[in-house]
């Protein structure tokens, strides 16, 4: 995880000793680890994904996001198909409106409520619908042979698809909506669509899904996955269709209002709460690794390494259990400030 | 010339201020938790300057930033030396809230002096350092004085090359034994006391006025 200078914003890749010495910039000694959902270092995405390992999925999604929103801000998608190129790009238009804090909300609200699989697929239906242009979205419903593949991926089907829907009405609503959504399709996202979204129209949208968003709600993107989006966004077109879809997700609910959707589209809820919990053990990992002359076991809980602390340079004054901390650099100490 | 002269023996007398003898050492009382460094720094500065350093407490870290006395003049036996008293926060490998909680502190209470505590240690530690011309290491002479931390510590302040006084403290008290004390570090001088009662003092200023002048 990098680091963040509290004074300039500067940002250090993780590891990195520059800081150490105080900020290069600013010169400040107040640091704080650099949250994975930020994401305002082009470098970040992949680095946070390489370095965090064993992160939530939340995390390695909320990386892919940003990693695929850079890059489809940029337009280059130079392997993906008509229709995923487009969903990508409207995706990333209406995503560009929503600011930083709405989608740090909607990261959160997905993350309460996925499924690992299916981390957004209320987002992806309604982004099916509204980013396909009319006859995908016609023929979606019409032919239900359009996704056989995404039905036997996804492991909570029952009550989805149209087919298997046990509600008859339900499911001819389903068409109309489609239908009305054909109608709508030539850009009418955003202030239309919460409108219409009742409870059984999810199924409706998730019919209208192309094979990238199904493929993004079946694999949860790899830290692999996430080096190479990175190293294409950089100007070597190597991605393939699942990942444009997979990152996107979260942060493309945030042009929609962050409703019950998700949750009827799931049925099950797999991470209860998305609270700083893990982020603050991982903060406390990074503190660790990074500062291995004090290690914080638990809240309140030290092992210190005296050697450690004593051949330092620098040192820790300041702790904080939110994983900030605060180091005096050598140049404040030493033979200038015995005489005072 | 006449200014010439007086200028260089001005510059002359300048120097022989910031580098004579007289130049206040900084001595570092450290040790462990609880072994009674503050009362005894307390002792030193109320017998020579009329004012304390700081609180003492029996629970444990009760100092929790480095404290500092200066110029406290000791004069024994003919000998005389300023000092600078560094009281140091207890150096200790473990921190935990839980033990405050022994000592009726609420769970919030407990858990920032347990941070505050680890961040005295990383002082204490750079104050070993970079900021110490000599140490008076304290140790409760009812204790076992071989653990991790007096080891590790005194074979710091070895490698070091600072001129060190150890202080078997609270003589006072029943099961005190200083002689376990003299018999784990016998290539350093153990001096006895209980800076709580005052007893030995004596002794105390002798030595420190003889070892750090």
């Amino acid at each position: 995880m990098p680091h963040q200078c509290t004074t300039c914003g500067k940002v250090f890749p993780d590891g990195s000793k520059e800081m150490l010495s105080g900020c290069p910039s600013c010169g400040g000694n107040k640091f704080q680890f650099k949250p994975a959902s930020s994401g305002s270092a082009p470098a970040s995405a992949s680095d946070d994904a390489t370095s965090t390992g064993g992160a939530g999925t939340r995390d390695l999604t909320s990386s892919a996001a940003d990693a695929v929103r850079d890059r489809a801000q940029q337009q280059s998608h130079p392997d993906t198909t008509d229709e995923e190129s487009m969903t990508v790009s409207d995706w990333a238009n209406a995503n560009a409106d929503a600011d930083a804090s709405q989608r740090t909300e909607t990261v959160d609200a997905a993350g309460s409520t996925q499924n690992e699989p299916s981390p957004t697929d209320a987002v992806d239906a309604s982004d099916a619908v509204d980013a396909s242009d009319a006859a995908d979205a016609s023929d979606a419903v019409d032919d239900p042979e359009a996704k056989p593949r995404g039905w036997g991926e996804w492991p909570s089907a029952p009550g989805e698809s149209p087919g298997a829907d046990p509600q008859d009405p339900e499911a001819s609503r389903n068409e109309s909506r489609a239908q009305s959504a054909s109608e709508q399709a030539s850009r009418s996202r955003g202030p239309d669509s919460p409108p219409n979204r009742e409870p059984g129209k999810i199924n409706a949208r998730e019919t209208d899904e192309d094979n990238s968003q199904k493929s993004a709600r079946s694999d949860v993107v790899t830290p692999e996955e996430l080096a190479a989006a990175d190293a294409n966004r950089r100007g070597s077109p190597a991605e393939t269709p699942s990942e444009a879809p997979s990152g996107p997700d979260p942060d493309a609910a945030a042009g929609q209002p962050a409703d019950a959707a998700p949750t009827d589209a799931d049925g099950t809820v797999i991470e209860p709460s998305s609270d700083d919990r893990p982020n603050l053990d991982q903060l406390r990992e990074e503190l660790n690794d990074q500062f291995e002359s004090i290690k914080i076991v638990n809240p309140g809980q030290y092992e210190l390494n005296l050697m450690e602390l004593y051949d330092r340079d620098e040192y820790i004054i300041s702790l904080r259990e939110d994983g900030r901390y605060v180091i005096e650099v050598p140049d404040s100490w030493g033979p200038g400030n015995r005489e005072d | 010339m006449g200014l010439l002269t007086d200028l260089r023996d001005s510059i002359s007398r300048v120097v022989d201020r910031l580098f004579s003898e007289s130049e206040p050492k900084r001595i570092g009382i450290y040790g462990p938790p609880n072994a009674g460094k503050t009362t005894l720094a307390n002792r030193i500065a109320r017998d020579w300057t009329g004012d304390a350093i700081g609180p003492e407490s029996h629970i444990p870290h009760e100092t929790r930033r480095a404290r500092r006395k200066e110029n406290v003049e000791i004069e024994r036996n003919g000998k005389k030396v300023t000092i600078d008293i560094v009281d140091t926060p207890g150096v200790t490998t473990k921190v935990d809230y839980k033990e405050f909680l022994e000592h009726d502190m609420e769970k919030d209470d407990a858990v920032r002096r347990s941070r505050e505590a680890t961040e005295g240690v990383a002082e204490a530690m750079h104050w070993l350092r970079e900021d110490v011309d000599g140490v008076i290491y304290v140790l409760d002479s009812t204790k076992d004085p071989i653990s991790q931390v007096n080891t590790m510590l005194i074979g710091i302040i070895e490698s070091q090359d600072l001129p060190v006084l150890i202080f078997a403290n609270k003589i006072d008290l029943e099961d005190s034994n200083v002689e376990r004390i003299a018999n784990a570090y016998p290539q350093h001088e153990t001096v006895e006391l209980s800076a709580l009662e005052g007893e030995n003092m004596d002794e105390v200023y002798a030595k420190i006025a003889e070892y750090f002048a």
